[in-house]
């Protein structure tokens, strides 16, 4: 197995604020990655560094056994691609007008969108399901289906790695289901490695390789679901009393908030 | 689908009535019209009748002068709009125009001539607002959307008052000239000055329309774009740069000229949609025909001589404006 992510020893720092410090990790090719931990915790900024779009105060970022800063803008966004938290949704365009976005690495300037560009666009939102949608404006689209035209102009990069921030934070279940088992699908059946923020800590725990998990900008857990999300570890990192027990699906951890139950140090 | 055939058939169309409004412009005039002479003056060869010398030495570096400037700030318009994210914004609105025009008033004040002293002064004010209202905006972050617009309206807000400030310190007798030349005026056209200015927008405009696929991305947010490998910080300093120096020399030949590049672009991105291959050369060519109706109404309104070109697009393009306001609500 090769690495297809390595960061190494990063840290980020607003002003005098410490955001990250000294975290290291690796992604393999193919795996399904993510990134947990408590509001204010880094999760975004490590993504934004891990994507090239902030750069680290102090570490290295290895992109497929490329120093980031060895691929031109272009090229990376040939290998990688990412989905934004909080997409800009601008109602002029159409949604394959904004899924046919996702080919500009691959196309000069002046050329046009040819045979090749065309079906992959096409295979882009058959496979997140929303070719019927091809010519509404982004403004009449629901949540779910806005972030599955972001994951389809990703797909269009044809990227190894494709990174999101919490793509399933504003939606339903059912669209949440439909986003992650897509995510799974890309990695089980085209090998793309999925890193992805996730706020939801039985989504990382179901559809999770492995879990990264971040307490006040260092990484305070790395490894399969079952070892990170243990009682102890969350309770201190989240500062709130947890249930954590066993999902029938698989035996999975699954945590539970407590209503009404607080640590008695608070 | 965007193809290149919908891009040309567009361009022939919007060039056809380009070329009409042009045909028009120089069959109109003090003189009357004659619709059928022009046709005649224009393909024939003789060159010694007094009606030659009306079209080709008056007339026509007016309509051409009225078509740079209308593309300039049809264009003008449409770039700012995408590189801002905001559909308000415009080189007038950013203060752009207003920090030429201190400059251009202050070498006509100082009889300097138009070229270089005069042009030379415009776009250093063009580019002193630009970098005021950058430095203002960013501070050590990059580019914000809104505190740009913000920064933009206040230095505009001082650069006007610059200019009423120079305006009452300035003699009577030039005065009529200055206050004309504010309101947008089309009148004292040097036809090498026209000539000039195509010289200096074609080549702008095609570096322009190059950018046009950066700035469809740009529209989906700075960080989409720079993912999808956009040089975001090279791309939008180029093309504000670009657009402040069109401006800026508009502004010296033609004065303020106000809506244009807030109505052309609103109006063709209803028609044609928002990609940006399509809008930027719909904008040229669709700048320069407003710009040239408006400028034939001008010269056929009656006023004291002739009325200036900025009175007319802004009587036309703001009612415009709040009607496609209204209509594109959701």
């Amino acid at each position: 197995m090769m690495p297809a992510l390595e960061l190494s020893r990063v840290s980020q720092c607003y002003g005098e604020q410490q955001i990250l410090t000294e975290v290291s990790f690796q992604v393999q090719a193919g795996e399904f990655f993510v990134i947990i931990g408590p509001n204010g915790s880094g999760k975004t900024s490590l993504l934004k560094i891990a994507g090239g779009l902030l750069r680290p105060a102090a570490g290295r970022v290895r992109v497929l056994q490329q120093d980031i800063q060895a691929y031109s803008r272009r090229c990376l966004s040939r290998r990688l691609a990412m989905v934004p938290q909080q997409p800009v949704i601008n109602q002029d365009f159409t949604v394959q007008e904004a899924v046919a976005m996702g080919r500009t690495p691959h196309l000069g300037l002046l050329s046009f969108e040819g045979c090749k560009d065309m079906d992959i666009i096409r295979r882009s939102m058959e496979e997140t399901r929303i070719s019927h949608l091809a010519q509404r404006r982004m403004h009449q689209l629901s949540g779910g289906e806005q972030q599955r035209v972001f994951i389809a102009r990703s797909l269009c990069q044809e990227p190894e790695i494709i990174l999101l921030d919490e793509p399933t934070s504003s939606l339903d279940l059912s669209n949440q289901q439909l986003v992650m088992d897509l995510l799974e699908s890309l990695k089980a059946e085209r090998g793309i490695t999925i890193v992805m923020v996730a706020h939801d800590l039985n989504l990382a725990s179901l559809y999770g390789d492995r879990l990264l998990l971040l307490h006040q900008g260092r990484s305070a857990a790395i490894d399969i679901p079952s070892r990170v999300l243990t009682y102890d570890r969350l309770e201190e990192v989240f500062q709130c009393v947890l249930l954590v027990d066993e999902s029938s699906l698989d035996g999975l951890p699954r945590v539970t908030i407590t209503p009404g139950r607080y640590l008695s140090s608070r | 689908m965007l193809t290149l055939w919908r891009i040309l058939s567009m361009v022939l169309l919007l060039g056809c009535i380009l070329l009409g409004m042009i045909y028009v412009a120089l069959s109109i005039g003090s003189t009357g019209q004659n619709w059928q002479q022009v046709w005649k003056t224009l393909f024939s060869g003789s060159r010694d009748s007094t009606i030659w010398t009306i079209i080709w030495q008056i007339r026509f570096p007016r309509v051409l002068l009225a078509a740079s400037v209308g593309a300039t700030l049809g264009v003008g318009g449409l770039v700012f709009q995408a590189l801002l994210g905001n559909p308000l914004a415009e080189p007038y609105i950013l203060g752009i125009s207003g920090g030429s025009a201190v400059g251009a008033i202050l070498g006509m004040m100082l009889g300097l001539p138009l070229f270089p002293g005069g042009a030379a002064l415009a776009f250093a004010g063009s580019m002193g607002t630009l970098v005021l209202v950058l430095v203002i905006s960013s501070g050590r972050n990059f580019i914000q959307e809104n505190s740009l617009l913000l920064a933009g309206v206040m230095v505009n807000a001082f650069c006007s008052a610059i200019i009423l400030f120079l305006i009452s310190i300035t003699q009577s007798s030039k005065l009529h000239n200055i206050l004309f030349w504010l309101m947008g005026d089309l009148s004292s056209t040097d036809p090498l000055q026209s000539l000039g200015l195509v010289l200096l927008l074609l080549p702008s405009f095609g570096l322009i329309f190059c950018l046009a696929k950066p700035m469809n991305i740009l529209l989906f947010g700075k960080e989409a774009a720079q993912s999808l490998g956009v040089n975001v910080r090279l791309v939008t300093y180029f093309l504000l740069i670009l657009t402040s120096l069109i401006v800026s020399a508009t502004v010296c030949l033609a004065g303020l000229v106000g809506f244009v590049g807030l109505v052309i672009p609103h109006l063709l991105r209803l028609i044609l949609g928002a990609d940006h291959r399509l809008l930027v050369p719909a904008c040229i060519l669709g700048g320069a025909s407003f710009m040239v109706g408006c400028d034939v109404l001008a010269r056929s309104m009656p006023a004291q001589g002739e009325m200036p070109v900025g009175v007319v697009t802004a009587l036309i393009g703001a009612p415009a404006f709040i009607y496609l306001l209204a209509r594109s609500k959701p």
